[in-house]
């Protein structure tokens, strides 16, 4: 035993010694290494953390800087509310969300909100931060969070300053519309639909009555009489105010409101303007612009296809039939929407449905050779104002 | 070191009174790594505790690490010797070998250069290198060419510095939660980067009074320029190494590194300075251009050795895939130690004359083409000669 440590003993230490330094040294270097890739990880954590608080921080200050005297926001929760608009196209409904939303403060007193919406304009996730001061219950300024529109449409916003007219828009009217941009006409749609979400979301938050609509149309008719047509073409029955009141209207051919049938008070100003946004939408297609009873001359207009084909009418002496007319249109044909259409040139459609009630003496004229979308209807309409018109005329025959 | 003995006979040999000779040289050796080893502990383990990114028992790995440098070569030399040496066997016959073979220094020395993050195999394996291939290959103490820890470190740097890298790095722990530094000691900014300003090149790390004192990232012990210094005063105190040796090495480096600096617009002092101050530079010059073994012996043949290490350092910082130039200029004319000191042995007995004119043009021609080659590598002169022939062709 001695022999061999005395040969193999200072060898054998020598290894043990090497062999203790790499298991020790390693264990020890393996665990440098594990403690310093925890604090590289926990400093990528933290850095990661500071970019983010670091946006936050100037989206706030972005979202302070709106409303004037605010000075720090704080975020909530707004409350829920779902209700669906039409997009730009008019025809795709869209249901915007609150994506966030903060209450701005001047000091410790709350002044007012910031809504961000989420939207869509041409295309979808347009984000919109609207500003509203509690005080007046205006929205104060706009910011546009994120955005993913036709650049070169969305361009055409900032040309017409049209954020411009965020920056004082009072809440408190029964139609929050802004003007919308040629052009961009999706953009601003999907804007003005951002706000007036925000402004249900903010009277759900905030108990702010919107002002609503007080008109309900029960009728809306050409107007037969020729002593008032030439200035209000259009009589609506409607009943408005709190005890729906009933009452018989006239309106202008751009449905503003004319006065009460008879004669009476007006009704107030916010049905006024509630019924002409009501009368355009239901309003008949023809309507008389002027009657001369000494000559028998009719003119009259009837809503087509592209714009208003006006068509004046010649009367026979008794007033009885119709001697000659003449047809002033801008509709155009096209085999897409004209079955058996065979290429003639506009107003052939409205000549040949005059000249078939004429001639066959019916209101029920089938569009041949033009039954268009816009035209056949509204020359139909038309026709068949025009008869009763005549009819009345000649003590109901 | 080696003195002419004046007057008449008969004359005693120093080197072998009691209080003479190697083991006196080395002993003031470790006396002067002394500093620089408390410094890289209190930079990369006091201060980093205090700092609280480590433990305690993180904080005492710098000096754990140096120290089983110099304990792994010990005993590789003393593994190799049984294997080799009949004689040596026992633990007495090992002590008397190692006495005077000085087996702790090769891997004190790399331990101190590698990075702080080098697992402890890696350094077994460069401890290998620097102590079997870089010195008892060619008969151990004395008879080495090259540097034994340099010969370590380039094998390390060429093989494993990857699995360096992925282990942490060169990087302490409060070094390495500064964004500024983005993870890189100065010399890899400048080597990635390759721009050549104040605000890429100091600013992340401080100033380059934090250079000089050597609180910015780099290999364990070799940042500290004061502590090199305060070596270096030692050393020539005690006549260890010769004073002009690293003066004229880190003279040279300071010199290539103006004109370079000078050729892309930057007028002040702060890149040479940078450049001596950062990297191993101080620590190469220092210890290791100075290496009695490895060097050339005559004062001339220092003197050139040293010009000649300034000149490749700069080129190697620029022409080279590392960012640092100090181990492979140092390396590299290990190689031409000999021609070296026997060219310049010459010269300097005879002079400059028809004889040696040759050698002296050779020397000289080699020295200041590879420094203007290491000018236009930093790919600075380049764009001087380009104005310059612009001028001329104007003025035509």
């Amino acid at each position: 035993m001695k022999t061999l440590w005395t040969k193999y003993g200072m060898l054998a230490t020598l290894i043990l010694l090497f062999v203790a330094i790499f298991s020790a040294g390693g264990v020890y270097s393996r665990y440098m290494t594990e403690q310093h890739d925890i604090l590289v990880e926990e400093n990528e954590i933290r850095k990661e953390e500071e970019r983010l608080a670091a946006i936050e921080a100037a989206k706030i200050a972005s979202f302070v800087a709106l409303l004037d005297g605010a000075d720090s926001a704080e975020k909530f929760t707004a409350s829920a509310f779902s209700k669906s608009y039409l997009l730009g196209d008019h025809n795709t409904l869209f249901t915007p969300t609150i994506a966030e939303s903060y209450k701005l403060f001047n000091g410790t007193e709350e002044v007012g909100v910031v809504y961000v919406v989420t939207t869509a304009g041409k295309n979808e996730g347009l984000k919109i931060a609207f500003a509203i001061d509690l005080s007046t219950d205006a929205c104060t300024g706009v910011l546009v969070v994120e955005q993913h529109e036709t650049p070169d449409y969305y361009g055409k916003l900032d040309e017409a300053d049209f954020l411009d007219q965020f920056a004082a828009l009072s809440l408190d009217q029964i139609v929050l519309a802004v003007d919308s941009v040629a052009g961009a006409t999706y953009s601003s749609r999907g804007f003005e639909i951002a706000l007036q979400y925000a402004r249900e979301v903010y009277a759900l938050d905030f108990d702010f009555e919107i002002p609503t609509i007080s008109v309900t149309l029960v009728s809306i008719v050409a107007n037969a009489d020729p002593a008032t047509f030439a200035t209000s073409p259009f009589i609506a029955q409607i009943t408005y105010g709190l005890n729906n009141t009933p009452a018989t209207v006239y309106l202008s051919a751009a449905f503003d409101y004319n006065g009460i049938v008879g004669g009476g008070t007006d009704i107030d100003i916010d049905s006024q303007t509630a019924l002409k946004s009501l009368a355009s939408a239901a309003a008949p297609k023809a309507y008389f612009v002027s009657y001369d009873a000494g000559t028998g001359v009719i003119v009259m207009r009837s809503k087509g296809y592209a714009g208003m084909i006006t068509v004046t009418i010649t009367l026979n002496a008794g007033k009885t039939a119709v001697a000659s007319f003449v047809v002033n249109s801008n509709e155009t044909y096209n085999n897409e929407y004209n079955s058996g259409y065979t290429g003639a040139v506009p107003p052939a459609v409205e000549n040949t449905m005059m000249n078939q009630y004429i001639t066959q003496n019916t209101v029920n004229v089938d569009a041949v050779a033009g039954a268009s979308e816009g035209t056949g209807p509204a020359m139909r309409a038309l026709i068949q104002l025009l008869d009763s018109f005549i009819t009345d005329l000649n003590g109901g025959n | 070191m080696a003195r002419f003995a004046n007057g008449k006979g008969p004359f005693l040999r120093l080197s072998d009174e009691k209080n003479y000779g190697t083991t006196v040289i080395m002993r003031d050796f470790l006396i002067a790594l002394l500093p620089l080893i408390l410094f890289a502990w209190y930079k990369n383990g006091i201060q980093v505790f205090i700092d609280g990114n480590i433990t305690l028992l993180e904080s005492f790995y710098p000096l754990v690490f140096i120290l089983t440098g110099g304990i792994l070569s010990t005993l590789m030399e003393g593994i190799f010797y049984f294997v080799t040496d009949k004689e040596v066997r026992t633990f007495k016959a090992l002590f008397n070998r190692l006495s005077t073979s000085y087996a702790v220094i090769p891997g004190l020395l790399l331990a101190m250069i590698l990075p702080l993050y080098t697992p402890i195999w890696v350094l077994i394996f460069g401890c290998l290198f620097a102590t079997i291939v870089g010195k008892m290959i060619f008969g151990g103490f004395g008879y080495n060419i090259f540097n034994p820890a340099l010969i370590g470190y380039i094998a390390v740097a060429f093989t494993l510095m990857g699995v360096i890298n992925a282990a942490g790095g060169a990087l302490n722990a409060s070094e390495v939660v500064i964004d500024a530094i983005g993870g890189a000691t100065p010399l890899t900014t400048l080597s990635s980067s390759g721009v050549l300003t104040y605000n890429t090149l100091v600013a992340p790390y401080g100033n380059l009074w934090d250079f000089f004192i050597g609180t910015i990232p780099g290999a364990i012990a070799e940042t500290s320029a004061l502590a090199c210094i305060l070596a270096y005063a030692w050393l020539v105190f005690r006549k260890v190494i010769k004073w002009f040796v690293p003066v004229i090495y880190v003279g040279t480096v300071f010199i290539l590194s103006w004109f370079i600096g000078l050729s892309v617009g930057q007028t002040g002092l702060w890149f040479p300075l940078y450049s001596i101050l950062s990297g191993g530079l101080m620590f190469g010059a220092v210890f290791m251009a100075t290496e009695p073994v490895t060097t050339p012996r005559n004062p001339l043949g220092k003197a050139v050795f040293a010009l000649a290490l300034g000149v490749f350092t700069v080129l190697f910082r620029f022409a080279g895939d590392f960012a640092e130039g100090v181990a492979t200029s140092i390396v590299f004319l290990n190689i031409f130690t000999m021609p070296i000191d026997k060219w310049t042995a010459v010269i300097r007995v005879e002079g400059v004359n028809k004889k040696t004119l040759v050698k002296v043009i050779v020397l000289a021609v080699l020295i200041v083409g590879v420094a203007a080659f290491a000018i236009w590598r930093s790919s600075s002169i380049y764009h001087v000669l380009v104005d310059l022939s612009i001028m001329i062709r104007g003025a035509f």
